[in-house]
């Protein structure tokens, strides 16, 4: 599957790992003001993009940069350990949750439609590790090597876990 | 997949995934206050699970010793200023002090002004011995000072021919094993722990130096 690369201009996101965020490459030292700033939209969206709750999904973004302040002198690369924070609380939390609805799990069929919401529906079609790295891979722009690390599988699972999750959501971008 | 109609598809998917995410509304971002007390909770919270970690570590390789972390340790938050004189707080973490203070008890140590009486409970740093921590912390009963003769015979501990009456002893080992006599040199103190049968103190490492001690326990 090839690089997709959709310029934005207005998106600017020193948190993110391809585009700064890492203090030993930057020649400016990021203080936790501006990196709190910069991160804190597009860490809870990213926690909103695995998990379906908002509230919830605004406490994990808000417990990781607690703990990113906590070692903040120790860390080089705050927006990775940031970004390894949310994944890993967003994880745990579909775990607690996965066993309480496997007994039940209903069958979603993905809406249709294009409004925002349409799509973030479509999302909760998926299985969540295929949710995690569509959101890791789109919303981060992160490479299969990084979503692996993060999702503890394989680099060829991830592209796997990417083309099956791209086949579910055709259907919505088609319609 | 690998065609371009698969490109245009997942660039197509891109773009709406990072549009429906774009425009989500959440909450503002919490206050820099806010997330700074946050992390002071965090870091206190780490220190305490740290401190009980050490403790119950060692409260399992010493047995018999009683060692103290200090509470105080990388923070002035729980030094209690007590007029002229400054208490510091330690958690009691093994049973050799039993029963008068037992594993997890917290005691309050007042620093040593002028002489120690017997009696008293002290905290000090142990003389290195074999098998000690070097500066290891320990809490323990003063029983004989400098110019004492002190010794157990029969069970039972005199000091200078005068039998010690002990009320706080642990009733379970059935009194002191026979040692000495012992003669305590000037400014030096002889420390038993109450669990007799289960204490490393002076008939282990000898009569420990008053300048060694670090304050005063208050009764529990």
């Amino acid at each position: 599957m090839g690089d997709v690369t959709i310029s934005e201009p207005d998106r600017v996101d020193p948190i993110n790992q391809t585009r700064g965020g890492d203090r030993s490459a930057s020649s400016v030292p990021l203080t936790f003001d501006e990196f709190f700033d910069d991160g804190w939209s597009l860490m809870v969206r990213l926690a909103i993009g695995l998990i379906d709750d908002r509230s919830r999904a605004e406490e994990i973004a808000q417990d990781s940069f607690e703990r990113a302040l906590v070692r903040w002198d120790r860390l080089d690369n705050p927006g990775a350990f940031v970004r390894t924070c949310v994944v890993n609380a967003a994880r745990s939390e579909l775990r607690r949750r996965r066993v309480m609805r496997l007994k039940a799990e209903p069958v979603r069929r993905p809406p249709v439609g294009d409004g925002p919401d349409v799509m973030l529906d479509a999302l909760l079609v998926l299985s969540p590790r295929q949710r995690s790295a569509v959101v890791l891979r789109y919303w981060l722009d992160l490479p299969d090597a990084e979503i692996a690390r993060l999702l503890g599988v394989r680099p060829g699972t991830v592209r796997s876990l990417l083309s099956r999750a791209l086949d579910e959501l055709r259907e919505v971008v088609e319609k | 997949m690998m065609g371009g109609a698969g490109h245009r598809d997942e660039a197509a998917v891109g773009e709406r995934v990072r549009h429906a995410l774009s425009s989500v509304e959440h909450a503002p971002r919490p206050s820099f206050v806010e997330v700074a007390a946050g992390a002071r909770r965090r870091r206190r919270r780490d220190r305490v699970a740290r401190a009980a970690s050490v403790a119950a570590f060692a409260g399992v390789l010493m047995v018999g010793t009683v060692v103290l972390v200090n509470r105080n340790s990388g923070g002035a938050s729980n030094v209690a200023d007590n007029g002229s004189a400054t208490t510091s707080t330690f958690v009691v973490s093994s049973g050799a002090m039993s029963p008068t203070f037992d594993a997890s008890a917290v005691v309050t140590v007042t620093p040593l002004s002028g002489d120690v009486t017997t009696g008293t409970i002290v905290v000090f740093r142990e003389p290195p011995h074999t098998g000690g921590t070097t500066g290891q912390m320990s809490i323990k009963r003063v029983i004989a000072i400098g110019a004492d003769t002190v010794s157990a015979v029969d069970g039972v501990v005199s000091v200078n021919g005068q039998t010690l009456s002990e009320p706080y002893l642990n009733p379970s080992c059935g009194g002191t094993r026979d040692f000495g006599p012992v003669v305590v040199a000037s400014g030096q103190l002889f420390v038993l722990g109450d669990t007799r049968c289960n204490s490393e103190d002076s008939r282990v490492y000898g009569p420990v130096d008053a300048t060694a001690v670090v304050g005063v326990v208050a009764s529990p």
